[in-house]
């Protein structure tokens, strides 16, 4: 068969031979990569069930999408062979790694969390792989587990289970024998339970260098399945983690209703395992990395310690001189990760919490950047977005979607919260590119999915000789921009931007920082002159409440002193959406000033803060030239319901010629005698304090 | 032989209609609402005037009050603005003061019964005519009938509920149609939108509104493109929209009239409600359905008082 092509791939090893036939590695002579083909042996072309089974095994196996089970990619039958054309893992089986011997702790750990993470995943989907040992799980040189051939595996689902009945033949032992459960062992109906027993021993296997179960043939060793126990594991690694016994023994039971009924229950076992009493989360590679493959180191003199003298807790390192393993390898490795010291500086940014996205578990999507003015063609916006998915996977509290999940986006019309839903992430980072090959802006927004509000916009400018480098620089000054550098909030350096829109931007992102200079800023960005503006910042003052007080009080004593009235106005709005009494006696000055706006906008103010003292205040200025005041003024009035307003208001209905008062009137009049005096939440205080 | 038609409202408008609709000797004074006895007093002598100088013999009187009158017993049940009406009988008065038989009505009836004489709503057997005024009125034509409802109160279209907005209406509920649409109410949300929205600073209606806004001011400036203005009266038009689609879904008219001042804003909002029914109608009842502006503009309310107290006549039992 070697050297043979079949459809687009050509065959150039052969690797292995399974139950249904032989497995090649071959060359995806169109996609250009290497996969691995199984084919249905000529003898069973034949055999209706082999041929059901062997397509089964392939739709089973193709419905299961998880980074730790190998993807299937297609399933055909061409010029007379069945095949199945499968991810090719390089790498070593599980089985290699151990060779007889106990792995480290960490890397124990990572194999069979992603191990039992897989196995949750597909006992959800209804399918049980009912052939769990070493040989079918490889391991890739970082350490990724890719749980092969679910060969046997049966699906659970009931409705389907008669069709599959008959190939699995109830009756006849299916699996490996060190690695089958007892009710396997005995031919019996199996369920999940079945794979459980199965990692059960696997798992021994690690932490040992022994199988489970052993014996001189088959017969023996099935007898051994179903009635004997294992030897204890911490008589052959002094080094075993604690808890591990307790993981083994839970699942080694021999009956399925003593053991765990599912696989998140022994990943959740693990996971404490893992991490003391704190949940660490499935090392994929992602968010959590894998560990080395690495064995546990020999500890030679501890072979010759006689038992009494050997320290009974497990993990203990009691003789000096000797590595302690456990424990401080997983350390070693995190330390190995981030480098020796002096040769790199831990970056702590890139550990700490990330504010910009509230919550407690930070998922964020980066999405594939527009062209909106670029000459970047596409496969260089792929390859940029990778690249910033890749940076910020470096912020340890983040969880990044893969591109993978995120490039069917590409120039997706619809708004970001609708695909942020889409991906289930609490914000999306989205941008646009504008510039030239060698010049480039990109324009970045970060987007809360929840509330649409943006979290952060920034603008990143780069000019490099060659696009990668531009690449390079455009990640390295986003990554800088969410350190946070000391140089300055992005926002903040945008407040003066000569974009009013950007200025909008900007002001929109201060909504989330708890920065007093951010707050300065805003009640300076009072003063700009384009109106949008300015109602931005009022809106975002309004938005942070009492914090905001000193700033706006300073900012309203500024401008009506100098006379800015423009300023004024939207300092009253701020002053009213933030609605602290404090801002009262500034307030009813403002009401009397000769700018209308400023006037009105500060009956409208006192009416939202409904402090009753500016009442008499307010109903003077029911008389106002100025129709707005006195509109203004009707709707505080109206706000406060005070019935000693009443009155004023009923000779406004009256007298007021302009009929949007009048229906304003009627509406105050309406209101307080709905409503009791004293039976709202406004103050109640009601003195003839002269408060100017 | 010629009818006298009134329309009554802060003015009195009144005129003597002929047999075609056409009117003659157009009149208006101001409405004395001081106290019943004044308001009735000066109907009588302005009535009484145009009769007498009337070029052929006035056969009856048609009076449309903004109001809800018990068709069958003339009495006024309400008449907002007007104090003191319910102790006289102001049909009786009115009768034996000017001789003739006098019809009093609700003004939208008779709009509504004027628009489909000789108005837009010529040759429809169910139509309905809708007035944007300062307040909301609504005349039913179904079956080839004024309808007037049990007491003659049919058709208080303004005060069918529209959402749930705060505001109160003249009767007393919330969230009525005519807290939104009508001429105040527009000029209130005007007002309001002015303070909600900064863009709004350079409305051509800032200096108007510093002394006086009226729903034409605001109508006009929508005419001329004023951004203010066309979002209160697109505002507007998704309200009105949303109710008419109402009336379309209950009674399969055949046409909806839309008269008063507010309708002077032109096609652009005349656009819009239709966009609006067209979103909330049932399909079907729209494929014979139109939505048109009346023709008789603020004469309808004349005209259809002295077509009506012409009918009146006409079908009264001989003495």
């Amino acid at each position: 068969m070697v050297g043979k092509t079949i459809r687009q791939y050509r065959i150039q090893e052969a690797i292995g031979k399974g139950g249904m036939g032989a497995v090649y590695k071959a060359l995806d002579t169109q996609l250009n990569r290497v996969v691995v083909l199984k084919l249905l042996s000529r003898e069973l072309l034949g055999h209706e069930k082999a041929r059901s089974r062997f397509l089964r095994e392939a739709r089973l196996a193709s419905a299961l999408d998880h980074p730790n089970i190998c993807t299937i990619y297609e399933i055909q039958e061409s010029e007379g062979f069945y095949y199945i054309a499968m991810q090719f893992v390089e790498g070593q089986t599980l089985k290699q790694a151990i060779n007889k011997r106990p792995l480290a702790n960490s890397t124990i750990l990572s194999i069979s969390l992603q191990f039992a993470d897989a196995l949750a995943m597909a006992h959800d989907r209804g399918i049980i792989h009912r052939d769990i040992k070493p040989q079918n799980i490889m391991l890739t040189p970082r350490g990724q587990v890719k749980v092969l051939d679910f060969g046997l595996a049966k699906s659970v689902d009931e409705s389907t289970a008669h069709l599959h009945a008959d190939l699995t033949e109830h009756g006849k032992t299916l699996g490996t024998p060190s690695y089958m459960s007892p009710e396997q062992a005995r031919s019996e109906r199996i369920d999940r339970r079945a794979d459980i027993f199965s990692f059960g021993t696997v798992l021994y296997e690690m932490v040992t260098g022994r199988k489970a179960f052993a014996g001189d043939n088959n017969v023996d060793i099935m007898y051994a399945v179903c009635n004997l126990e294992p030897k204890a594991v911490a008589e052959l690694n002094p080094n075993l983690l604690p808890g591990i016994q307790e993981i083994l023994t839970k699942a080694l039971a021999k009956d399925p209703a003593q053991r765990y009924q599912n696989m998140h229950e022994l990943l959740a076992d693990l996971k404490e395992v893992s991490s003391g009493s704190v949940q660490m989360t499935v090392p994929d590679g992602i968010h959590q990395p894998y560990a080395e493959v690495k064995r546990a180191p020999r500890n030679w003199f501890n072979q010759f310690i006689p038992s009494f003298l050997r320290k009974k807790k497990s993990g203990s390192s009691s003789i000096s001189g000797l590595d302690a393993g456990g424990l401080t390898d997983l350390s070693q490795t995190q330390a190995q990760r981030r480098g020796k010291p002096g040769e790199r500086t831990p970056d702590f940014s890139l550990h700490d919490d990330f504010p910009l996205i509230p919550g407690q578990h930070k998922t964020l999507a980066v999405l594939p950047f527009r062209n909106l003015a670029s000459q970047m063609d596409d496969a260089w916006r792929v390859s940029f977005l990778e690249a910033l998915i890749a940076e910020m996977t470096k912020f340890k509290a983040l969880t990044i979607r893969p591109s993978s999940a995120v490039l069917q986006y590409f120039d997706d019309p619809r708004n970001a919260t609708e695909i942020g839903r889409d991906l289930g992430v609490d914000a999306i980072l989205l941008g646009s590119l504008l510039g030239t090959e060698t010049r480039l802006r990109a324009v970045v927004q970060m987007i809360d999915i929840s509330s649409g509000s943006i979290l952060w916009a920034g603008k990143i400018d780069a000019e490099e000789s060659d696009s990668l480098r531009l690449q390079d620089a455009l990640c390295k000054g986003l990554l800088e921009h969410f350190k946070g550098k000391k140089e300055g909030n992005a926002a903040l350096d945008l407040l003066k931007d000569e974009s009013p829109d950007v200025r909008i931007d900007a002001i929109l992102a201060l909504k989330t920082s708890n920065d007093l200079t951010a707050l300065n800023e805003l009640a300076d960005a009072l003063k700009d002159p384009i109106l949008e503006v300015k109602s931005a910042a009022a809106e975002v003052l309004g938005y942070h409440g009492k914090n905001a007080t000193t700033a706006v009080l300073a900012a309203l004593d500024e401008s009506l002193g100098k006379r800015q009235f423009q300023t004024a106005r939207f300092g009253v709005r701020a002053a009213g959406i933030i609605g602290s009494t404090e801002f009262v006696p500034v307030l009813l000055d403002a009401l009397t000033c000769e700018d209308g706006f400023v006037a009105s906008e500060a009956a409208l103010a006192l009416g939202k803060i409904r402090d009753l003292r500016a009442c008499p205040d307010l109903i003077d200025a029911l008389q106002h030239k100025d129709a707005n005041v006195r509109f203004a003024a009707v709707q505080a009035l109206g706000n406060l319901a005070d019935p000693q307003a009443v009155s004023a208001l009923e000779t406004r209905l009256r007298d007021d010629s302009d009929e949007g008062i009048q229906a304003k009137a009627l509406w105050a009049i309406n209101r307080i005698r709905r409503k009791p005096f004293g039976t709202s939440t406004m103050t109640a205080i009601h003195t003839s304090t002269n408060l100017k | 032989m010629l009818f006298l038609g009134a329309d009554i409202g802060r003015t009195t408008r009144f005129a003597l209609v002929d047999e075609t609709g056409r009117l003659h000797q157009q009149s208006r004074v101001p409405t004395d609402i001081r106290s019943g006895r004044a308001f009735v007093n000066g109907l009588i002598a302005a009535f009484r005037e145009a009769i007498e100088k009337a070029s052929a013999p006035v056969g009856a009187a048609g009076i449309g009050l903004p109001g809800l009158v018990d068709h069958h017993t003339q009495q006024i049940e309400v008449l907002t603005n007007f104090l003191n009406i319910s102790a006289i009988d102001l049909h009786g008065e009115c009768e034996r003061a000017l001789g003739i038989p006098v019809i009093f009505d609700n003004d939208a009836n008779l709009a509504a019964f004027a628009e489909w004489q000789c108005g837009a709503a010529q040759g429809a057997t169910d139509a309905v005519l809708i007035t944007l005024g300062r307040g909301i009125g609504c005349g039913l034509i179904l079956k080839g009938e004024l309808q007037r409802g049990a007491r003659g109160f049919a058709g208080e279209f303004g005060h069918t509920k529209i959402g749930n907005e705060p505001i109160e209406c003249s009767c007393g509920a919330s969230g009525c149609l005519e807290t939104v649409v009508s001429g105040p109410n527009i000029v209130r949300r005007t007002r309001e939108l002015l303070f909600l929205d900064p863009r709004f600073t350079h409305s051509t209606l800032v200096s108007k509104m510093r002394i006086k806004l009226t729903c034409e001011d605001v109508v006009d400036a929508a005419k001329f493109g004023d951004e203010l203005a066309r979002t209160v009266l697109e505002d507007t038009a998704r309200s009105l929209g949303i109710a008419i689609s109402n009336i379309i879904n209950l009674l399969n008219v055949e046409k909806v009239v839309l008269g008063g001042p507010v309708m002077g804003a032109g096609d652009f909002l005349l656009a819009s409600i239709r966009e609006e029914v067209a979103r909330n109608a049932f399909a079907p009842l729209l494929v014979r359905c139109s939505i048109v502006t009346g023709t008789l503009g603020n004469d309808a309310g004349m005209i259809g008082a002295g077509l009506l107290a012409k009918r009146e006549l006409e079908q009264a039992p001989p003495k």
